[in-house]
């Protein structure tokens, strides 16, 4: 089926941000088409626009035509356009209904009426085609990320869509789980689906789509074909505000285990457990001041659980962790290091940026608070609510908290999620900066291309046998 | 292990609902418990059954040989608050059974099948749906907190009464409000608002552990009211 936007623009309720001008695009049927750009750009609008989304659910004014086949798509129903139009989003973690796998592959299924026994067949036809054997019958909550994305597509999938709309389906996934989505979106590419992706990570689906449409402001800028997009340099990319569309590798100098320096944080003979579960090798690495130590490792190596082992929130583990020849333990660590936790929405819950810098902190000028976010480029909000600034602004305030805090020890978990190419400098840059004030900073990431950016030396850790 | 539909879990909760109304504390009340512990196993939850199960037992024990030791205020509020929980326990402990027990799409087919309206249906499973997000989003505020020197305990709210409540319910309603938009819009997609009947994969219907069950149940309410 064939997706055409005519003549359309279109803006949300009370926001300029992701609006469209004047958009001509006519998706052909069974093309891939990826929609490039840079965050706020009106890639997502695109997706929404054509599954129905906007304008009837964020709503907003439309103007131009946006048809599916020969059929504006305002003229369905969202159920009849459930039949059509396959939609996979952003957040594996909120694309459920249900708690467990099965519920979920048949609830499309169920919606459309189909009966019990068709419903069971078609399941079982899912299963053998996208290889899911082993994620039936499980609770959502027990998956990690690449595998509750898979059961979401393979939900939308087993409704037989003729067209998959998808808006930044890798924002939280690993390699692995990219890989994952990358074999799917091969699957459908062959049955001969229209497939339409607005994303920022480029290198998976560099092969796959057939052309590449992009956007800034609001309007087509440019359209590539699958050859024009791998000849850019790089550079290229980033001056349009592109993410590379090669994977991006470790940097080989940069893997280390660190010198032996007895003055800065020192791991030693760290293993990592989860109830009774051990989940790595002994770590034994030293970290001096101003260096910043990227980690990296398999999902379920348990990367998260040493940042926050770092950061004094979990106590289970062997072996002993020094800070400049100071033996820690878990309340120590809690003074001395602060955490920036992937979804800062945790972190931030006073009435204003500034009242959030003073929360909680004793014998703190007014003057060193308002250096800390002149720093960070936030002075100019202080009096805002958190929560009406934005996700990279709500990322810098937590930073500004460690900061006003003292700590010494600055931990990252996945800072650069769903981050399109501009951002992810501009966290590099921080990270710069904090180095430069001769932190100990540690980031975890799946991000190669932010860690190449701005780590100093890259950890791998690794699973325990 | 048993299986029973969810239109018998629904009775079954309603039968002890009715039995605590109209019956007064007593021995009794340790025979429906061992009724919902023993439904509970047979349904395969052993760890939500026998845990408050024992919890009772001592709450029980405590009330018969160690109360009457006390005196004072604390005997009379500890008198009104085990009141209290004696009078609930039931009912909380067989629901907790049935939530951990019943899935979603399960529940969804038995209130369409006993015609129930979406409109009522739709919001109570996506509150079944919310349950896990809570438990997830907690463990995240919890460790929020200690960042910044806050504990979730009763110390640490003595210490520091505003800043926890802040801090608890700010990141609770933000990810709320967002996971339930995000939720919606997922399930819009998905076709959820069609007027047609919605079918499901599970074959639900009663079967002789149904009627075995509600007859025993049904025991119970005679038991409690007359007795």
């Amino acid at each position: 089926m064939t997706a055409e936007l005519k003549k359309v623009s279109f803006s949300y309720e009370g926001s300029s941000e992701g609006a469209l001008y004047d958009v001509d695009l006519k998706i052909r049927d069974g093309e891939f088409v990826v929609l490039i750009g840079k965050s706020g750009c009106g890639k997502t609008t695109i997706t929404r626009l054509i599954n129905g989304i906007s304008p009837y659910y964020l709503k907003g004014d439309l103007t131009g035509e946006v048809l599916l086949g020969e059929r504006p798509v305002g003229e369905r129903k969202s159920y009849e356009l459930a039949g059509i139009v396959g939609s996979v989003f952003q957040n594996p973690r909120t694309q459920f209904f249900n708690t467990d796998t099965d519920s979920e592959l048949a609830f499309g299924l169920e919606n459309m009426g189909m009966d019990a026994d068709a419903i069971i067949r078609r399941m079982d036809e899912v299963t053998s085609e996208m290889d899911i054997a082993y994620l039936r019958d499980r609770n959502i909550f027990q998956l990690s990320g690449g595998e509750k994305q898979k059961i979401a597509f393979s939900g939308i999938y087993a409704a037989r869509p003729e067209i998959y709309v998808l808006d930044e389906p890798s924002s939280n996934l690993d390699e692995k789980g990219i890989g994952l989505l990358k074999r799917s979106l091969e699957k459908i590419k062959a049955q001969g689906r229209t497939v339409l992706c607005a994303e920022h990570r480029l290198y998976y689906l560099a092969d796959l789509a057939d052309r590449f449409v992009w956007l800034k402001d609001g309007r087509i800028k440019g359209e590539f074909t699958q050859e024009e997009m791998l000849g850019f340099s790089d550079e290229t990319l980033a001056e349009m505000g592109l993410r590379s569309v090669r994977e991006t590798m470790t940097d080989p100098e940069k893997i280390s285990y660190g010198d032996d320096d007895r003055k800065g944080l020192r791991l030693e003979h760290l293993e990592l457990f989860r109830g009774k579960k051990r989940l790595n090798d002994e770590i034994n690495i030293s970290i001096p001041r101003g260096c910043v130590t990227g980690i990296v490792g398999e999902n379920g190596v348990g990367k998260s659980t040493l940042l926050r082992t770092l950061a004094g929130l979990h106590s289970q583990y062997k072996g002993e962790i020094y800070l400049e020849g100071a033996k820690q333990n878990s309340g120590q660590l809690l003074k001395n290091s602060f955490m920036v936790m992937q979804d800062v929405n945790y972190q931030l819950f006073a009435e204003s940026v500034y009242r959030e810098c003073t929360l909680g902190q004793k014998g703190i000028s007014k003057k060193q608070i308002e250096e800390v976010l002149t720093r960070l480029d936030l002075y100019g909000l202080k009096d805002r609510h958190p929560n009406t600034i934005s996700g990279g602004q709500k990322q810098r305030l937590s930073i500004a908290v460690g900061l006003i805090s003292n700590r010494d020890v600055i931990l990252f978990d996945e800072p650069t999620s769903g981050l399109d190419a501009g951002n992810m400098r501009r966290v590099a840059d921080i990270v710069m900066d904090l180095k430069r004030q001769d932190k100990y900073v540690i980031i975890v990431s799946h991000d190669q291309e932010f860690m190449n950016l701005c780590c100093d030396r890259i950890i791998a850790i690794h699973q325990s046998n | 292990m048993i299986r029973l539909d969810p239109r018998t879990k629904l009775f079954l909760l309603l039968s002890v609902v009715l039995y605590t109304a109209f019956s007064e504390t007593g021995i009794k009340d340790c025979a429906v418990i061992g009724f919902v512990t023993i439904t509970g196993m047979l349904l395969g939850e052993f760890r939500k059954s026998i845990i408050p199960a024992l919890i009772w037992f001592f709450l029980y024990f405590f009330a018969l040989f160690g109360l009457p030791h006390i005196e004072g205020v604390i005997h009379t509020s500890l008198l009104a608050w085990l009141a209290l929980i004696f009078k609930c326990y039931p009912c909380c402990m067989l629901a907790g059974i049935i939530i951990h027990s019943t899935q979603i799409s399960e529940f969804m087919a038995g209130m369409a099948k006993m015609k129930i309206p979406r409109t009522i249906v739709i919001p109570l499973a996506v509150m079944f749906r919310y349950f896990p997000v809570v438990k997830e989003d907690w463990s995240y505020i919890r460790d929020a907190m200690a960042l910044r020197g806050l504990r979730p305990t009763p110390l640490g709210f003595i210490k520091n009464p505003s800043a926890v409540i802040d801090a608890l319910y700010v990141p609770m309603l933000v990810s709320a409000s967002k996971t339930a938009d995000e939720l919606s819009l997922a399930a819009v997609t998905r076709g959820i608002e069609t007027p047609r009947p919605r079918t499901s994969r599970l074959k639900i219907r009663f079967g002789s552990a149904d009627i075995i069950i509600l007859i025993s149940y049904l025991g119970l309410i005679i038991f409690g009211i007359m007795g």
